[in-house]
């Protein structure tokens, strides 16, 4: 019997891992200057949700 | 293994190694918040909830890294197969400790107005087309859910009714679940944070795990294909039996990407299937044990000669026909089904052993 997902396994890993570390870095890279935290902005009346940026 | 099913399987180890894990868990959570009362004194990371959320979520992203490097050690190391036989009750506690982050962020930033928490989590930030404004909590939210599907269905009954090749599929997607949580923290935490501490480090944790994978991966693959076996009238040439080292296993390849663990024991040779029946675990890199074929992984055992497991337990797994011409070991390719007696080869007997 066969062990599945042999390939699959390794084959996924080679997909994921440059797709993430290229564009986790372009990503990073493209972070504002001040975060959104530190902008002094009201919460938004139409919403519910506290910033947690 | 199947005789029956318990809620939770503990036993001795288990119980040490999961107090040990509560311990290591409340030391990090706990150092974490210290430093980070520390470090950040003022700001929006400064409120002790805030604090908490992110020490839960570094905690179980922390944990999933360590869950997710326990399959490519042991495979390097036998030293680190402990680590895999309990990996499960780490994967279990780690979800909870997802839960809670995830709850405790739902209820700190989603429960007060008038939205339900739930869909407030998708509504309040619709900006899915920006960058550094992203929804990262869709992407957490969604790591969630397979962290439940996984956790839910950890239990041998789930792997057992679902069968091992589907749960091992299923199980398969803590990966894409890991980079969601990649990009939860590039997209969350890291837009926040000015320090290159952080991005570093998240970038070495995930380059790690991914470079453990990958290593592995390529091994195995290079197994599979590089590893020619010698062919002698339709049986497989494995070696001379003083190959094999005494109460462990040569893995062979066959045709069709298949494995074959050919193992030496008591003076004898015999061979099954290189993949356990619980998780496909590699049997040829287990050793025999009070005269029974030990999976490395998490210990279910296979009489030698038969593929099946002593009582009271009912498992089966396919042997091999195995004989010893001219000092060699050969192993016939065309497997018997699961339980089937077949005669060890004797060493030191001379000529052909039928088997």
């Amino acid at each position: 019997m066969k062990r599945p997902h042999r390939r699959a396994h390794f084959l996924l890993w080679l997909v994921l891992t440059p797709m993430t570390a290229v564009a986790a870095f372009a990503f990073w890279r493209l972070r504002p200057e001040t975060p959104y935290a530190d902008l002094p902005t009201e919460i938004s009346e139409n919403s519910n949700a506290v910033e947690s940026h | 293994m199947g005789h029956q099913y318990k809620a939770i399987q503990w036993n001795k180890n288990k119980i040490a190694y999961d107090i040990y894990i509560v311990f290591a868990v409340a030391l990090f959570i706990g150092v974490f918040m210290a430093v980070g009362l520390q470090t950040h004194p003022t700001g929006h990371t400064a409120d002790p909830v805030v604090l908490a959320i992110r020490a839960l979520g570094v905690t179980a992203f922390t944990m999933l890294t360590v869950i997710l490097a326990i399959g490519p050690l042991a495979r390097i190391s036998p030293r680190f197969t402990p680590m895999l036989y309990n990996r499960r009750h780490l994967g279990v506690m780690t979800f909870t400790i997802a839960a809670a982050h995830f709850g405790l962020a739902l209820v700190w930033y989603h429960s007060s107005g008038p939205l339900n928490p739930l869909v407030s989590l998708f509504a309040s930030n619709p900006l899915y087309d920006s960058i550094p404004g992203f929804p990262f909590e869709t992407l957490g939210f969604a790591a969630f859910l397979v962290l439940f599907v996984m956790a839910a269905t950890s239990h041998d009954f789930w792997l057992n009714n679902l069968s091992a090749r589907v749960w091992k599929a299923m199980h398969m997607l803590v990966y894409p679940a890991y980079v969601l949580l990649v990009f939860h923290i590039v997209l969350g935490a890291l837009m926040t944070e000015k320090s290159v501490v952080y991005p570093v480090v998240t970038a070495i944790t995930f380059l790690s795990v991914s470079a453990l994978h990958l290593c592995t991966g390529f091994h195995e693959w290079r197994a599979d294909s590089g590893m020619k076996s010698l062919k002698t009238k339709g049986w497989i040439e494995i070696g001379a039996p003083d190959d094999i080292p005494n109460l462990r296993a040569i893995i062979a390849p066959l045709p069709k990407g298949d494995r074959v663990a050919v193992f030496r024991y008591d003076n004898k040779v015999s061979a099954v299937t290189n993949a356990c029946r619980h998780q496909n675990g590699p049997l040829g890199e287990g050793r025999v044990v009070d005269g029974c074929i030990t999976c490395p992984w998490h210990g279910w055992q296979y009489w030698p000669e038969d593929g099946v497991s002593p009582p009271p337990f009912t498992e089966k797994i396919a042997t091999y026909n195995v004989k010893i011409e001219a000092g060699r070991v050969f192993v016939d390719p065309k497997p018997n089904p699961p339980g089937t007696r077949t005669e060890p080869a004797v060493i030191g007997e001379q000529g052909p052993i039928a088997t």
